[in-house]
């Protein structure tokens, strides 16, 4: 609480005379009553989930990491699609990438979703987080930011044989399959910006910013807060329309 | 399997990430190896329904370090602004 100290006690009548919408107020009638907080007046009918850092999954990272958690994410996403009064998800992404499993799980949490969705990537939005910025119905990339392409590889022990070489082939087509799906990008296209050299340093792999995004047709679009806001209601209002000309019982 | 930008040895590295990787962070938060936002203790509280991370503090009392919440309107509270004790 930011209030400050040198503040005196309000009397009976200074409470009364402050208007019954003042956060101020509220929180000192719940000290000085015990009252519950009035009814929040704003309720949004859009829920935004933010990810951020590293995408959290099997391993509980070290604290200098900040961290999106897996299961802090998939539960949202659930009670979202559950609640009716919830009519449209934005996305907003500025992650370093982070576990294949739980980016994956995420984005094909979304894909399957049957509320509008849209994604917004802000800063970054490298490695993993790119199929969870295309699993939503329409991307945006804000004019700066960055998506970084880069081969999977493996930490700790690794095997010298032909079948790590398979094995890391096979995760990294988990990825290139699903991104290739929800977007405008081709396979070809994104092994090639995947394992692109001289691009990276001391890596090999693209960086594309903003509009080279939509360029090689990773994210629909270029834009900011508003655009993607006004894309969320567009779609809300077609997929209400289409199920108001649909009369058969829903799933 | 861990696909990202920042490698192992920072994401994995228990000790300060300066002296893993003494070239990738920026100046400002060098030497500042026992920073008190890294070594806190979070928890994860809920209050009238929001889901809240808050560190503990030596005295008990939890400053919200930020909410999980999806509901924007919850970022517009005033009881939850970051920083704030619950």
């Amino acid at each position: 609480m930011t209030r400050t100290g040198e503040q005196t006690e309000p009397t009976e009548a200074d409470r009364d005379a402050q208007p019954a919408v003042d956060p101020a107020s509220s929180i000192e009638s719940v000290r000085e009553t015990g009252q519950i907080a009035p009814v929040r007046p704003h309720r949004s009918d859009l829920h935004c989930i933010t990810i951020i850092g590293q995408i959290e999954g099997h391993l509980v990272l070290p604290p200098q990491n900040k961290t999106s958690k897996y299961e802090h994410i998939i539960p949202q996403l659930v009670a979202i699609e559950q609640d009716p009064s919830i009519r449209g998800l934005l996305i907003v992404l500025n992650t370093v990438g982070g576990d294949v499993d739980a980016g994956l799980a995420i984005a094909e949490l979304i894909v399957t979703m049957s509320k509008p969705s849209v994604s917004l990537v802000l800063g970054g939005g490298h490695s993993i987080a790119i199929p969870v910025a295309v699993s939503a119905d329409y991307s945006f990339i804000a004019p700066t930011a960055t998506m970084t392409i880069h081969p999977i590889r493996l930490a700790g022990l690794v095997i010298g044989v032909p079948q790590t070489y398979e094995y890391l082939d096979k995760m990294q087509d988990r990825v290139i399959r699903f991104v290739t799906q929800h977007s405008r990008i081709k396979p070809e296209k994104f092994r090639e910006l995947m394992t692109r050299t001289g691009e990276l340093v001391r890596d090999v792999g693209t960086v594309m910013v903003g509009a080279e995004a939509v360029e090689v047709g990773l994210i629909d679009q270029v834009g900011g807060l508003s655009d993607a806001l006004a894309k969320l209601y567009e779609l809300i209002e077609a997929r209400s329309a289409a199920d108001a000309a649909d009369t058969r019982p829903r799933r | 399997m861990l696909y990202s930008i920042f490698p192992p040895e920072i994401v994995f590295s228990e000790v300060n990430p300066i002296e893993a990787f003494p070239h990738g962070i920026s100046q400002e938060t060098q030497g500042s190896s026992h920073r008190p936002e890294v070594r806190e203790r979070l928890e994860e509280v809920t209050i009238d329904g929001v889901r809240i991370l808050a560190a503990r503090s030596a005295s008990g009392r939890a400053r919200i370090v930020r909410l999980l919440s999806t509901d924007p309107a919850h970022y517009l509270d005033a009881r939850f602004s970051p920083g704030g004790y619950v």
